[in-house]
């Protein structure tokens, strides 16, 4: 098991050197330049400013240099905020995490639910009923299910009768996660409601559950203790890079609710031409999708011991 | 009897004009009950765009810049009112005869406050010196460092401290500012300037308390609520990056006494829609809003207030690469005439945008309120860019430009540059339809991103684009100078010696009747060679909440002036 994690570790840390250079040379070739603004700055000026941010040594120095701070820590000051990369990360991260938490939560729980309920009671009214949220969920994209609930719970709720339960934009309090939290989530929700149905299904058929039948166990502990620990490998299997993707943020939710999480420095910093804020934003999503995806192999282990690690 | 009646009711009229001048803004929904505003007990939550850097002398965005003008005192700042320069830290100002020095009285008893409110110290007049100094310190490469530059030696020391080469050694001490006393400031300056209390108003010229700045270092200052001081009406409590700001009222402050508001909250939105439903679910009480927006708050007999930032837009035409058939002065002509302005304003932003009359915008006359206003005066009354399309003009001007180039307008090869934006889409989608239907020229457009435009832009690499200009001080230079030879937003490629020789003698010119007639004559120049095809000055549509019943302004050069807003009852 140790072994197993030293090698991933090692390979993880390959992949971020490899993700970095790319991401570093690709910026760097994108037209224009971080100081390009609507006004025209002085040569002297621009001089100075591309000195501060080291941007006026060869490219190849600025790449050396930049992996040398990357390995002990530094991710660099912001170009457009002028404070550290890496500050601005880790405040928005958490925003974004706490955010993607409460959606994951959501989701999980009431997609192995949603899922379960739908193949256990097959061809019935739950099983559409399920497999409609779950439609839903897959086909209304979040900006448009965000600007609905905003509308119809935040502003008409609030118009019509005077209740004021859900904050239209901000955050701080607990009433400000709720519906961004929902609209976030559902998209997950539905994904792993219908994986978990699929799932469901094919062990409801295997053997060892018409053995567990024929042994004259109860519904109820078929269901619990057999089928769902073995109809949810598929969904461990989705969440490493879903846990990833929800953590970060969304560009889209957080526009739409006025959250200040991570979400949108992914497409403000390339539109800025932050080189360090580009590179951070990456860095840093890289560095947790392989944390994830290292997590959910480990949770294989745990769930099905019939996975060896050591292979 | 009936004539006396008349006199009184006129003089009671002038009055109460008078009286509604002294105010700055007055809501004109108040107490109509549409929208009561924020809930929070006297304070406001405006609408906020660009906040990412708020130390004052590395600050470049228009929003960041009226937010320290609310947490920030310079020497002297605008009024509300009328948009006059008043007086701010300094109580009194006086320069020689021949205007080279300029002395201030500074306020005595001024405080700075930390983000807790807490008295950290007084303000003197080396703070103003530091803080200049700072702006000029190459090591802090500030984009705006130009507006100390203006000071004796100033520029000089810039260059040598940057380094360029062959730059003389000049010291710090030599640049022409010095605190006399605690309460006394003198200023040298490196050439005349008629507009320099223009410039000392400008945020970035904002003082900068030395122990704590030094404390705190250059690169950490002002990069959150308590790593930076405040001198001004308010002080700033929390910062969200790209979020919310929290101010709060300085009760240090030496006009505190006259400032009703207890805090304000600047908000930013990055969706049009969810700040929409958040002003009208009362979570703002002040936002912009977009053209269909302003369509709807009519609709339902809610007013809407616009307001003139001095915002001028045109189109930039590349004159120095005569293989591009846009270097020809008369088809460019032709296209100012086929252009029809108004149709443009209707379709694309549907608000009261005007079609630019002259290039120069939001600028103060001589003799006239406005320096346009001057300029069409001195035109015969005429403007120079015309509203609407004049289709015959265009094809005379057309037919000239034809012949010059030796080609049928079928063949001529224009590509209109534009960088990405629905809006920005549409607008260069009207102007390649009026120049089909109006000229029978087939414009392209190609959709850039909005670096590699500037990129382009820059390198003269296109036929025409949109751009804009914003002024920075009120003195027609800040527009005019734009299109000297050398005048790095010049993105033209124009280059006129005539209209050169004018600037230069403009920057001499101490009449300041003489010298608005030399910037005439640069605004009538332009419309005949035309580098620039003007098109629209524009007008910013906001809605603002009952809360706010008047004393809020929103004028050229201070998008915000919240600092006096009186709030209903």
């Amino acid at each position: 098991m140790a072994r197993y994690i030293i090698k991933r570790l090692v390979y993880a840390i390959l992949t971020l050197f490899v993700l970095i250079t790319l991401v570093f040379f690709m910026m760097r070739m994108l037209p224009g330049d971080p100081f390009l603004g609507e006004k025209a700055i002085s040569p002297t000026a621009l001089a100075n400013m591309n000195a501060k941010y080291g941007l006026d040594k060869p490219v190849f120095i600025q790449y050396l240099m930049y992996m040398g701070n990357c390995l002990t820590g530094d991710l660099g000051m912001s170009i457009t905020y002028n404070r550290p990369v890496m500050e601005i990360v880790s405040e928005s991260f958490l925003v974004s995490a706490d955010l993607g938490t409460r959606a994951l939560i959501f989701a999980v729980i009431a997609g192995i639910l949603l899922g379960a309920i739908a193949a256990i009671k097959r061809g019935t009214v739950w099983d559409s009923l399920s497999m409609f949220i779950a439609m839903i969920g897959v086909s209304v994209p979040s900006f448009i299910l965000g600007a609905v609930l905003q509308y119809f719970l935040g502003l008409q709720l609030r118009k019509a009768f005077g209740v004021n339960i859900f904050p239209i934009q901000g955050w701080g309090t607990f009433k400000h996660t709720l519906l961004p939290a929902f609209a976030l989530g559902l998209g997950s929700l539905a994904t792993v409601s219908r994986l978990m149905r699929t799932s469901m299904l094919d062990v409801l058929s295997s053997d060892y559950i018409k053995t567990a039948r024929s042994k004259g166990l109860s519904q109820n502990q078929i269901l619990w203790r057999h089928a769902l620990r073995n109809a949810v490998m598929p969904v461990v299997t989705i969440m490493g890079p879903t846990v990833a993707s929800v953590l970060t943020g969304t560009f889209v939710i957080e526009s739409i609710f006025n959250i200040p999480g991570l979400g949108k420095y992914f497409v403000t910093s390339i539109k800025d031409l932050d080189y360090t804020m580009i590179g951070g934003t990456v860095v840093f999503y890289g560095a947790l999708l392989i944390v994830c995806t290292l997590v959910v192999d480990l949770l294989y282990g745990l769930i099905d011991p019939r996975v060896k690690l050591e292979d | 009897m009936k004539n006396r009646l008349l006199a009184w009711l006129l003089c009671l009229a002038m009055l109460l004009t008078i009286g509604a001048v002294a105010v700055a803004e007055t809501n004109p929904n108040a107490g109509l009950g549409y929208y009561p505003g924020t809930a929070e007990k006297g304070a406001i939550s405006v609408e906020c765009s660009t906040m990412s850097v708020m130390n004052p002398i590395k600050m470049t965005y228009n929003t960041e810049l009226g937010i320290a003008r609310h947490t920030q005192d310079c020497l002297v700042k605008l009024s509300p009112v009328d948009n006059q320069i008043v007086p701010a830290a300094a109580e009194s100002w006086e320069s020689s005869e021949d205007g080279l020095t300029w002395t201030f009285h500074l306020r005595p008893g001024m405080k700075w406050v930390n983000s807790k409110g807490e008295v950290v110290g007084d303000v003197t007049a080396n703070d103003f010196v530091f803080g200049w100094r700072e702006l000029l310190n190459p090591a802090n490469a500030c984009e705006y460092y130009a507006f100390a530059a203006v000071f004796k030696n100033a520029q000089a020391y810039y260059d040598y401290a940057s380094g360029v080469p062959g730059a003389p050694e000049v010291k710090i001490e030599d640049v022409g500012f010095k605190a006399v006393d605690d309460l006394t400031l003198v200023c040298e300056l490196e050439n005349v300037l008629p507009y320099f209390l223009q410039y000392v108003k400008f945020e970035v010229m904002s003082p900068i308390y030395e122990p704590f700045y030094t404390e705190i270092g250059a690169d950490n200052y002002g990069t959150s609520p308590d790593t930076m001081l405040y001198c001004g009406p308010f002080y700033m409590t929390d910062w969200v990056l790209e979020n919310k700001i929290t101010t709060v009222k300085n009760p240090y402050w030496w006009d505190a006494a006259n400032v009703e508001l207890e805090a304000i909250n600047w908000i930013k939105y990055t969706d049009t829609n969810a700040k929409m439903n958040a002003f009208q679910g009362g979570e703002v009480d002040l936002i912009d809003v977009t053209g269909e927006q302003r369509q709807m708050f009519t609709g339902e007999g809610f007013k809407v207030s616009n307001y003139v930032g001095g915002y001028s837009f045109y189109f930039y035409c590349t004159q120095d690469d005569p293989a591009r058939d846009i270097s020809n002065k008369n088809l460019r002509k032709a296209i100012s005439y086929a252009l029809d302005r108004e149709q443009l304003i209707n379709t694309v932003f549907k608000n009261d945008s005007e079609p630019s009359p002259t290039f120069s915008l939001g600028i103060s006359g001589v003799n006239t309120e406005t320096f346009s206003e001057a300029v069409i005066a001195a035109n015969g009354g005429e403007r120079l860019y015309p509203a609407n399309a004049d289709v015959e003009k265009a094809q005379e001007y057309l037919a000239l430009a034809l012949e010059e180039l030796g080609k049928t307008a079928d063949q001529i090869d224009i590509t209109l540059m534009v960088s990405e934006g629905t809006q920005n889409e549409l607008y260069n989608q009207v102007v390649q339809e009026q120049l089909r239907k109006n000229l029978g020229i087939q414009a392209k457009i190609e959709v850039l991103t909005i670096t590699e435009a500037r990129a382009r832009r820059n390198a003269h690499n296109y036929d025409m684009f949109a751009g804009g200009w914003g002024p920075d001080y009120n003195d027609p230079m800040t527009d005019l100078d734009l299109w000297t030879t050398t005048n790095g937003n010049n993105h033209t490629g124009y280059s006129s010696k005539k209209y050169d020789a004018l600037i230069a003698l403009a920057m001499v010119e101490t009449d300041m009747v003489e010298r608005e007639q030399i910037f005439v004559k640069c605004e009538k120049l332009l419309a005949e060679d035309m580098p620039i095809v003007p098109i629209y000055w524009r007008h910013e549509d906001y809605v603002v909440s009952e809360k706010m019943a008047e004393g809020y302004a929103r004028l050229p050069f201070q998008s915000y002036n919240l600092i006096y807003t009186k709030l209903a009852d």
